[in-house]
């Protein structure tokens, strides 16, 4: 995947690269955004902002770094900057902003009655728990990905997981989470 | 192997996740905003892989143009040689007498090929048009 984009990049087709990493990417830079912002317009302005970025910045990729950190690395650095002017010295585990968390949940389509708690329980995680259960939950990716996303030790993000884990099975309770089976 | 509760668990937070992507529209909307911006400056890299495309470009039009010489050349030699067959005596005895005896028939039998194929030359010129461009205006 990201041999193509570089080689076209290279072979002096930036329109070609751009297109092919726009479709690898896009899912990947907005989840990477979403991870942080908890809010689906705002990650998508932002993922917006990352894609513009790149392009004006194709000229400058000389290769020796992996394509896919260099574009994390800008998506994480634009997520936190609107986060930041957002909402000052603010974090998702403050009440104020599990309550807009939760107000946006409220706007989510796909969420249905049932996952609501849940939903609200991933929303209170502690920040580096929470982008780790979106990232690694979005797509089913590896582990090895997600660390690459954030930019930890695929170690870290295993502990992450495992405690965002043990913390949402506590918040739910074993009767929800065993649902037909505890009954 | 996980328990049943965390099974369920793993399959509530998959189908939570799942449907997290852009808006519809993404894609136009950006393409927008970058057909706005115009086309990025190319890098090193990409202006040297322009640079040998054109320049290979160059080299194969000239060897086009030198083939295109060389046989333009070879068919005026020819072609002088067969008009010195054919008529080289009778022209020269005609320049010995014109140019009375201080030249000497060969003498005078070169600059009538001479002068052939300077005239040949010229036409080929004409008709063959000028140069085409190798590089853009």
């Amino acid at each position: 995947m990201d041999a193509a984009i570089v080689e076209a990049l290279t072979a002096g087709r930036p329109e070609a690269a751009f297109e092919a990493l726009v479709g690898a990417y896009r899912r990947r830079v907005f989840g990477l955004a979403y991870s942080i912002l908890r809010e689906r317009a705002a990650a998508e302005d932002v993922a917006q902002e990352v894609f513009v970025k790149l392009w004006k910045s194709l000229d400058s990729y000389d290769g020796r770094a992996r394509l896919s950190t260099w574009i994390y690395a800008i998506t994480r650095n634009a997520a936190i900057s609107a986060h930041r002017a957002r909402r000052p010295a603010s974090s998702l585990s403050d009440p104020g902003t599990l309550a807009e968390a939760e107000g946006a949940s409220a706007v989510e389509d796909r969420v249905g009655a049932d996952d609501e708690r849940l939903w609200r329980a991933v929303g209170a995680l502690p920040e580096a728990q929470r982008r780790a259960v979106t990232l690694y939950y979005q797509d089913e990716r590896p582990v090895e990905e997600v660390a690459e996303m954030l930019g930890m030790p695929a170690n870290t993000v295993k502990t992450h997981l495992h405690r965002a884990r043990a913390r949402l099975a506590k918040e739910l309770g074993a009767a929800e989470l065993h649902g037909e089976d505890a009954a | 192997m996980n328990s049943p509760g965390e099974q369920r668990l793993e399959h509530r937070l998959r189908r939570l996740h799942a449907g997290l992507d852009a808006a519809p529209g993404f894609e136009a909307r950006l393409a927008a905003r970058i057909a706005a911006l115009g086309a990025p400056a190319a890098s090193p890299a990409q202006q040297r892989a322009r640079a040998d495309a054109l320049r290979r470009e160059c080299e194969a039009a000239l060897r086009g143009r030198l083939w295109n010489t060389l046989g333009a050349a070879l068919a005026l030699a020819l072609g002088a040689v067969l008009m010195a067959q054919l008529f080289g005596a009778t022209l020269a005895q005609q320049l010995q007498v014109l140019l009375g005896s201080a030249y000497s028939p060969a003498l005078s039998l070169g600059t009538c090929i001479a002068v052939v194929g300077a005239g040949a030359f010229l036409a080929y010129r004409s008709w063959s048009g000028p140069a085409p461009r190798l590089l853009p205006a």
